[in-house]
């Protein structure tokens, strides 16, 4: 509670300060939040000293969300076959007086996942390969609360910034098999950046995460329960621990940091580089606090970016790239003595190597009184590597994207009105599933061969969005929005996606 | 524009940094195998004894994978934590004659590590003399109609896999005090001697009151009541042949005593109400028939034993009190266990160096209305069936079956 607490005092100022007055209105405020532009660039920001500068005006949304997520198919087991979320949004940037900036987040999501098989814990992007998993899995509901606030200073050349961020998450089931569990999730960033001349700004940041999920699951049922397998990578699993032991925990930590290169006044080369090494080990509490698994996660990402605005024309290219280096050690136990497991090996089995690269440019047009347009077409690269060593199994997926969203906006009188399409083709290049030592249990393979299939399979996506602004007194705006997406995959499968926002800005 | 162009070059050294991935082949170099030589030790009281044609099975604990070795005593094991056993025949001299026989040998929670290890597997003997075998055990008791556990219909199936008629009187079950899912250093350690046991029950008679004629067996339950009038689910044991009856010190868990039925001999039992064999499947089972009376019994083996539990809470060092069966009164054993859970066979691997099981997780749903029976080795040209007995469980059982008496 304590940690919450701290971390309440740090962005309750940037809802409670009362911000220097700018001239700006509110509907043209939210016409740059929401451009694309807005959001072409985004690690740089990730340095709170660089995000001193990203913005020349104050803005706060509050606003409450509901998404309906369906598909006819789950595309990955553990993913589900859609969710219902309805969500309450606070963010706001405030100047809060020349030369300091304020900014907090805060929101509520209640989630409802549905028919999520092969997959008992929470947050599976941050701790596969090693999760808990059954066969009969079930919908699973969710709690997350999120609270972040940042402050940045800027004295001559010189400017800092703060940054921290607290998440937790409470996601259960309340029918047999009865996963509960509970994640805390600290972050923290402090960065500096200094002028190199009238233009560019170099920046520095640390960057540190302390992680914790425990990870339960239990069974109601006066007749018993099923097998809960301890996943270890394409298709294993630790059958000496399976079974029974459901109740474990993950607990890492991340460090970080990361470089900038920065335009002040958002024209010129935009340049960031962040490294970030993301270890955990899973634990099982039933055995005598037994150390699983341990796994490390080594990422580099970079942003070159060039932006250009002139009059009222704007462009921009990107090139971006990512690469995740993700490895699993399994620990190996001796017999019990006395109720304790010693460890007498470990064996480095799992890897997962994530490469992305990505092209992008922005242009928008705000030349005409009423319409202004803006499109931005992206292409990436993504490849992924999975492996596990013995025995010899390996997952190769590259893909092609291609991405091309655009949006016109009229603005006429008190009204803004945006209408976005955004259209998204994704080819598989190669997909290749190597297999070996598969007499083991077939509810598993099916579980890999599903997931392959969409994972080898082409899809469109097409996301159609209406956003209407109403400018009210004092600067105040209200908006209604809603999205439409909809996807199709070579097997069959067909996802649809709704939301709908009602939001206020001041 | 200096520091882009040093940034630039940061940027482009991270990307040849990110391109030195290690290649499949690399992964498995590194991949850590450890060459394991077996050494045997051939059983001592034979004299100029080879081994002809053996199997050695290494099973990783771990992963559950097994790798066999066809006479060859030396492979590259992945490093971990392996139970270790050995099939095979033996020739040997035995009153000037070549005599050849099967061996055995099991060691368990062996660690292959680092770059060599070598491992000494005692072997023994397997006589196959016919005799009374377990050839069923039905345990996990059966589920109502309303979805609700239950006990009492318990039995256990002994059979004459013989080519003579055996007699039942004296003929002893007992259940193991160990648990084959909890492991301790119990000390002493008298397991190449004597089991440990906490329930006793003996066929009365004087010794040839019960004959069983060869390829017949009996039927010992719990309560030889036709349980299918409270659960339709359950069996009709009313015509079993004998029952255990237990005087509870607890009125609200009372036996039920069928007249028509004889009722064993209570040697010992732990409990002070009912026993009910381990619904859960975590006990071993054996067939005995003790050379002793009651009363000496009960005098001479009992069995005090120590052992020390490491808790998060603290070290407690535990005395506890169990009966002991010499094995060489043992006729046939059998371990029971789960897959999650099991940590050892608590008895000595020359009565069994296997187990079986109902239900591979504790609290296994799947489990109710299964047993485990002994498969059929062979048949006699007078259709007499011969049992499978290589004192091996995992492979002498057929394991969550359908239970004869509902077939």
């Amino acid at each position: 509670m304590k940690v919450k607490f701290l971390i309440l005092s740090l962005f309750i100022p940037a809802f409670m300060a009362f911000p220097v007055n700018d001239s700006i209105t509110i509907i043209q405020k939210v016409k740059e939040r929401y451009s694309l532009s807005e959001n072409f660039i985004n690690m740089a920001y990730t340095n709170p000293a660089i995000k001193y500068y990203k913005q020349s005006y104050s803005i706060t949304e509050l606003a409450l969300t509901g998404e309906y997520d369906t598909k006819n198919d789950a595309l990955l087991l553990q993913d589900g076959t859609g969710f219902r979320r309805f969500s309450f949004y606070a963010d706001s940037y405030l100047k809060l007086k020349k030369n300091t900036r304020v900014w907090g987040k805060a929101y509520y999501k209640n989630n409802h996942k549905e028919q999520v098989q092969w997959n008992e814990s929470s947050d599976f992007s941050l701790v596969y390969p090693y999760v808990m998993a059954d066969t009969l899995g079930g919908d699973l509901s969710s709690e997350e609360y999120f609270f972040a606030g940042g402050y940045a200073k800027e004295y001559d050349r010189f400017s800092w910034g703060a940054y921290a961020d607290y998440r937790a998450l409470l996601e259960y089931r309340q029918i047999d098999p009865r996963p509960k569990n509970v994640v805390a999730d600290l972050q923290a960033t402090l960065g500096a950046s200094i002028k190199t001349g009238d233009k560019y700004t170099i920046g520095i940041s640390v960057h540190a995460q302390k992680y914790k999920q425990t990870n339960e699951v239990k069974f109601f049922s006066e007749l018993g329960a099923i097998k809960i397998y301890h996943l270890t990578g394409l298709g294993m699993d630790y059958t000496r621990f399976s079974g029974d032991k459901t109740n474990t925990y993950y607990k890492g930590h991340t460090f970080g940091a990361g470089i900038n290169l920065y335009p002040h006044d958002h024209s010129g080369f935009i340049v960031s580089i962040n490294y970030d090494r993301f270890s955990f080990t899973k634990i099982i509490s039933d055995l005598n606090e037994l150390p699983f698994s341990d796994l490390a996660e080594n990422k580099v990402e970079g942003e070159l970016a060039y932006m250009h605005k002139h009059n009222k024309e704007l462009w921009g290219i990107k090139g971006k790239f990512l690469y995740k280096r993700r490895k699993g050690t399994e620990n190996i136990f001796g017999d019990p003595q006395n109720d304790e497991y010693p460890k007498i090996a470990e064996t480095e089995q799992y890897g997962n190597y994530i490469k992305d690269f990505g092209l992008a440019g922005v242009y928008e047009n705000k030349k005409h009184t009423i319409f202004h347009w803006a499109f931005m077409p992206l292409i990436t690269y993504n490849g992924i590597k999975t492996f596990y060593v013995y025995p010899e199994r390996s997952l190769v997926i590259k893909r092609l994207n291609a991405d091309l969203a655009s949006k016109i906006t009229a603005l006429f009188g008190k009204h803004l009105i945006d209408l976005s399409v955004n259209i998204a083709y994704s080819a598989n290049l190669k997909a290749q599933l190597l297999l070996s030592d598969m007499n083991g249990d077939n509810s598993i393979q099916d579980m890999l061969y599903h997931n392959y299939r969409y994972l080898s399979s082409d899809h469109i996506d097409l996301n159609i969005g209406l956003r209407w602004n109403y400018r009210l007194p004092k600067n105040r705006s209200f908006s209604v929005g809603g999205n439409i997406q909809n996807g199709w995959y070579t097997e069959n499968t067909k996802s649809r996606y709704y939301n709908l926002a009602l939001g206020f800005l001041f | 524009m200096k520091s882009l162009g040093n940034l630039l070059l940061f940027s482009a050294f991270l990307f040849l940094w990110s391109s030195c991935e290690e290649s499949m082949g690399d992964l498995q170099q590194m991949f850590k195998r450890t060459q394991t030589t077996v050494e045997l030790n051939l059983p001592p009281s034979l004299t100029n004894a080879r081994l002809s044609d053996y199997d050695i099975s290494f099973k990783n604990v771990t992963t559950g994978r097994i790798t066999t070795l066809k006479n060859k005593m030396q492979d590259s094991l992945p490093e971990g934590l392996y139970d270790v056993s050995l099939e095979g025949n033996i020739v040997y001299q035995l009153d000037g004659k070549e005599t050849q026989g099967e061996v055995k040998g099991y060691k368990s929670s062996v660690q292959i590590l680092n770059e060599k290890t070598n491992i000494i597997l005692d072997l023994f003997l397997h006589s196959d003399d016919a005799d009374f075998v377990i050839e069923e055990i039905f345990f996990t008791g059966t589920v109502t109609p309303q979805g609700k556990q239950y006990l009492g219909d318990s039995y256990f199936k002994i059979y004459n896999n013989s080519d003579t008629v055996l007699y039942a009187d004296g003929l002893t079950i007992v259940e193991s005090a160990f648990l084959t899912t909890q492991k301790y250093e119990y000390t002493p350690n008298i397991m190449s001697q004597a089991m440990t046991v906490q329930a006793i029950y003996s066929v009365p008679g004087k010794g040839k009151d019960y004959p069983v004629e060869p390829g017949k067996s009996i039927i010992i339950c719990d309560n030889a009541i036709n349980h299918k009038i409270a659960n339709p689910n359950s069996i009709d044991l009313s015509h079993a042949d004998f029952e255990w009856y237990d005087v509870s010190t607890n009125p609200s868990h009372e036996d039920i005593d069928n007249p028509l039925v004889t009722n064993m001999n209570k040697i010992y039992c732990y409990t002070l109400t009912i026993w009910v064999p381990h619904n859960r499947g975590f006990k071993s089972y054996a067939l005995a028939r003790l050379n002793v009376d009651k009363e000496t019994y009960l005098r001479e083996y009992a069995y005090d034993y120590q052992y020390t539990m490491n808790l998060p809470q603290g070290t407690f060092p535990m005395s506890r009190r169990a009966y002991k069966i010499p094995n060489e009164w043992i006729i046939d054993a059998v371990n029971l266990s789960i897959e999650s859970a099991f940590k050892w066979i608590t008895v000595d691997s020359s009565l069994d160096m296997g187990w079986t099981y109902c239900g591979k997780i504790d609290k296994d749903k799947t489990r109710y209305g299964k047993s485990v029976r002994r498969k059929v080795l062979s048949e006699t040209p007078d259709g007499r069936k011969i049992l499978k007995d290589t004192n091996n469980s995992s492979v002498d059982f057929e394991a969550e079956a359908k239970p004869s008496l509902m077939e």
